[in-house]
Order: C-alpha cells, then structure tokens, then sequence
C-alpha cells in the first residue's frame, strides 16, 4: 500500500493550496528514516512549478520510448499515460535482483490554473517528460490603475 | 560567476538511491538502473576495492534540494575491472561488466574409458 501511494504521490495535489500540506507530509517520512523510507520509488516522481505565465509539470519516466507516451489535457486536468515493456531476456540470462518496475503508468493531475491547451508542448529528456502548458489569459495577474474620482 | 559559486555552496542534496536490477549470464553481469534527469556528463561510475559506486547529479529538485542518486554495490572479484562500460539512455544507466576469464564456466568432457 504505501508503495502505490508513494509511487503516486502527484495524487496528493489534486486542490490549488495543498502543496505545503504535501511538503510536511514528505518530511513526516523522512523523520521516519529508512524503516517506513524503503517503498518509496528511487526518485520523485511528478513535480509541478508554476510562474505568472506557465505551469510546468515533469514527469520522470526513466527507459520509455517517446512514441509510448500520451499527454492529454482537459480543462484543467492534465493526464499522462506512458508504457514500458519488461526486457526480454537473452538466453541464459536470469535474474539476480530485481527492484525496477514495468508495464503501464498513469497520472492525472489537477493543474494550478486553467492552461491554454493548444500552444502547450512537452519534452522527453534523459527519461524525464517536461510539460509546459501557458497560462490562459484570464489566469495572468492583471494591475488595476487606481484613479481619482 | 560569483553568484553562480555561492548558489552551489548553499545547494543542499537529497540522496536517493536508485531502483536496480541485476542480470548475469555466464560471461557478463549486467547492472541496469532507473536514474531520470541523468545524462552521460553528470555521472560517475567507479570500481574500488570491490566496490561499485555509481553517483549521479540531476538538474531535479524536490522540496527546494537538488536530487542526486549514489548507490554502491560489492561485485566479485572476478569481474574483469578493465573491461567495464556504462552508458545512459533515457534515464536508464546500464553497466555491463565482463567477468574474467578464471571465473567463466567451463564444461568439462567426461571421458568414457
């Protein structure tokens, strides 16, 4: 159970002021030390950064084929879904260890804003995904002239 | 560039050891680790004493520090140490290392008389 919860801990953000929430929760586990530690994936998985005009998401997905992963964005959810197959073995290899995981991995998120889908691109490099999804207009800090009346 | 050296002074790290697998044949053992955010410039992989270590900075960060994987393994002493390589693709590190001769499996014909 807590490997599955680790492995996706982008579920933890799915509300807009939650981030700190997720910060001490992470840091509850370290204080923890190895005991509890151990499940979790050898790297964070999902992170999301924003600025006044974009909302960047990466996604390590370490040894995927570009061509095998899908990135799709409605309103203001974002949905990455991506596969990699177990290597075949060559004859007379086998196993002595084994903690790396294959097969399907998805993750929707709830984005920080509303985003402007169609000028949105994303990146695959040295195994991670780098999504940069623009801010729509309605989401951009705006200043408002004071003036006397 | 002073800017630049005092950010590195304060950069704190997060360690993370990499998931792994191990894969042997009868000439080769075969490392593969899951290392996103690492290319071939910001690895390194030494073999001392029987030990392998393999350290990678990454350009991640997580809770405002930088993510760096370091992971060790003891290999046996009949890897032929001159002989490994290790390269990154997408994120996955492959090591491969050759055993030595001494430590390959020979048949041995059995001799009817």
């Amino acid at each position: 159970m807590l490997a599955r919860i680790n492995d996706n801990w982008g579920l933890f953000n799915p509300w807009r002021t939650v981030n700190d929430l997720q910060r001490e929760f992470w840091n509850l586990f370290e204080d923890l030390g190895d005991s509890v530690n151990r499940y979790r994936p050898g790297y964070p998985r999902l992170t999301i950064d924003e600025d006044d005009k974009t909302v960047k998401v990466s996604v390590a997905l370490p040894g995927y084929n570009k061509d095998q992963i899908d990135v799709e964005v409605l309103g203001d959810f974002l949905t990455v879904s991506a596969e990699r197959l177990e290597p075949d073995l060559e004859e007379e290899e086998r196993y002595l260890h084994r903690e790396r995981s294959f097969g399907k991995f998805q993750e929707s998120i709830k984005l920080p804003a509303q985003v402007q889908s169609a000028k949105s691109n994303a990146k695959y490099i040295n195994g991670i995904l780098e999504i940069t999804l623009p801010k729509a207009d309605s989401e951009k800090p705006r200043s408002i002239k004071v003036i006397n009346s | 560039m002073s800017e630049n050296n005092k950010t590195e002074q304060t950069m704190e790290y997060i360690d993370f050891a990499p998931p792994s697998d191990v894969i042997e044949n009868d000439h080769v053992i075969r490392l593969a680790m899951d290392m996103p955010g690492v290319s071939n410039d910001n690895l390194s992989v030494d073999l001392d004493d029987g030990i392998l270590k393999v350290t990678a900075d990454t350009s991640l960060d997580r809770n405002g520090k930088r993510v760096r994987y370091k992971r060790s393994f003891q290999v046996t002493d009949q890897i032929d140490a001159n002989k490994i390589t290790a390269k990154v693709c997408s994120g996955v590190l492959e090591v491969v290392m050759p055993k030595a001769e001494a430590a390959k499996v020979r048949k041995i014909q059995v001799a009817v008389e």
